[in-house]
């Protein structure tokens, strides 16, 4: 039940603006996918082309092998949550969900009813009159109970509290083992959501920086603390994303393989290796484009 | 298979909240008839029935509605994955039954007026020369109705879709194209005399063949649906 999304060599434009710039990747079929990226690095353009809610300036956006563009089958298999305006909205939540359910195959109205029960939503109040977090919440009721092929969440926390966000966290893993489908969730709570990822893609200035493995990347990260001398010469030949020195002590954030014989050498001779987080690895790898 | 029924079930969706705006319309429109009525009966003037009273607030109603559209339904259904073609022949198609719907309201309110009036004196006003006075002959009132509401419809879709798609600045010259429209649309069913201003067209075409004033307004409904449709076709929708 969850698709592969392919772009190939996608750029988009307003007027001279380029947002995003020839982009070719995939996100692979059945995978929660990190999307991050720095603000206006093009996250939500990229998200709202794989929607079709707009059409891409130059190149291809393909579902399980179909354009995307007005394709009205691909265009079912995709729901797109993202930060709407509900300030005309007087319905309440049950009527929203009602034209969801009325769209959306595999909505399922039982397992609605058991979020808006976890995130405590109002039933009776019109969504115009609900706190940010709570229209957040129904976005993300709206989003799960779709149980859509690809399901986008683009920055889907937004004002939803510390436990708020914690469920729903604990319910795209949930129902993400019962009902597999290809997540996208674009974030700036890296640090937080960065356990629910498969895949991490970092997007910056509308570039491809990195698409890779969650485990990969985190493997490919590393803190090296050592004699300055000594922590030079081991990170020679990798990719330094940061460094820091007090005396003779060097610290430094290298990012790239690291064979499991150079690491038990250095270990040998007094270096320190520590993990790097994901969220520092973004911070550094973007920081260094700007 | 079934992506292929789509746009019965948005023209349905998009009647049915159109429809619920109508009847709230009609309600107050209803008792600002009432209220007239009971003015002229006072000043001893006379007031012309529901249903030619209903023509400029109905239009006004129904170019509201078109406006807003484009806004309320247009992103609504993209997001539930609906295509545009879709959802604009469903809006279409909406657009058709809401106009009939609101035809269908005003011809039984008037017809309700007419038998009060059998029964109890109303300072009512039959003007037979109007066209859409049903006392000439309800039907063919009932049609000009319909398609003088249809244009004022799409006219305000139209508008919608301009603003929607270019901004401010752009969207006032749909609101000029839209002007344009409206005075043809005028023009065919002789309201505005072109005639006096453009000194080559001849004088209104509802005075001479009502049959030339419909086909005039079913060209220029037509071209409203096909320059919408071509608005509408590859549109971003807004976020």
């Amino acid at each position: 039940m969850s698709s592969e999304i392919k772009l190939q060599d996608v750029s988009l434009t307003f007027k001279k603006f380029e947002a995003l710039k020839n982009l070719t990747l995939t996100f692979e079929a059945g995978k929660i996918h990190g999307l991050i990226g720095r603000n206006g690095a093009g996250k939500t353009s990229l998200l709202s082309l794989i929607a079709a809610f707009r059409e891409p300036s130059a190149g291809n956006i393909n579902i399980d092998g179909k354009e995307v563009f007005e394709n009205s089958e691909i265009m079912q298999k995709v729901m797109f949550v993202y930060d709407k305006n509900y300030d005309n909205e007087y319905d309440t939540i049950p009527s929203v969900l009602e034209i969801t359910e009325s769209f959306r195959a595999n909505f399922n109205k039982e397992y609605a009813d058991y979020l808006i029960k976890r995130f405590k939503l109002p039933i009776d109040k019109p969504v115009y009159k609900l706190s940010k977090g709570m229209k957040s919440a129904m976005n993300v009721v709206i989003g799960l109970a779709s149980r859509a092929e690809i399901t986008i969440f683009d920055e889907a926390y937004l004002g939803m509290d510390a436990p708020a966000r914690e469920i729903f966290y604990q319910e795209i893993l949930a129902d993400q083992a019962k009902h597999p489908r290809t997540f996208i969730l674009s974030t700036h709570l890296v640090s937080e959501m960065d356990y629910l990822f498969d895949n991490v893609v970092i997007i910056d200035q509308g570039k491809l920086l990195l698409n890779e493995d969650y485990e990969t990347v985190i493997s490919r990260g590393a803190s090296i603390t050592g004699a300055a001398d000594q922590v030079d010469a081991f990170a020679a030949d990798l990719k330094i994303l940061n460094e820091q020195k007090l005396g003779g002590t060097k610290k430094v954030m290298v990012y790239g393989a690291l064979e499991e014989d150079r690491l038990s050498d250095a270990l040998q001779s007094g270096i320190e290796i520590g993990p790097v987080s994901l969220q520092d690895l973004f911070i550094h790898l973007t920081e260094e484009e700007h | 298979m079934k992506q292929d029924q789509v746009y019965p079930k948005i023209a349905r969706g998009t009647f049915h909240e159109q429809f619920k705006w109508s009847l709230w319309f009609f309600g107050f429109l209803t008792a600002a008839h009432i209220i007239g009525l009971i003015i002229v009966n006072i000043t001893d003037e006379q007031l012309l029935g529901f249903f030619v009273f209903s023509t400029h607030s109905v239009s006004i109603f129904l170019l509201v509605c078109g406006i807003i559209s484009v806004y309320v339904f247009m992103g609504l259904f993209v997001q539930q994955g609906v295509t545009r073609k879709d959802s604009y022949l469903g809006i279409a198609i909406a657009a058709l039954a809401l106009t009939f719907a609101v035809t269908l309201i005003s011809l039984v309110l008037n017809a309700i007026e007419q038998l009060i009036a059998g029964s109890m004196s109303l300072p009512l006003e039959t003007d037979v020369t109007n066209m859409f006075e049903p006392a000439a002959g309800w039907f063919a009132a009932a049609c000009y109705y319909y398609l003088n509401m249809l244009t004022y419809y799409l006219v305000g879709w139209f508008i919608g879709v301009g603003y929607y798609r270019y901004g401010w600045l752009i969207g006032f010259v749909f609101v000029a194209l839209a002007i344009l429209a409206i005075s043809i649309n005028g023009y065919f069913w002789g309201d505005a005399d072109l005639s006096s201003i453009i000194p080559l067209i001849p004088h209104s075409p509802a005075d001479a063949s009502p049959v030339i004033a419909v086909i005039g307004s079913l060209i220029l409904n037509t071209a409203l649906l096909i320059s919408i449709r071509l608005l509408t076709k590859r549109m971003a929708i807004k976020l």
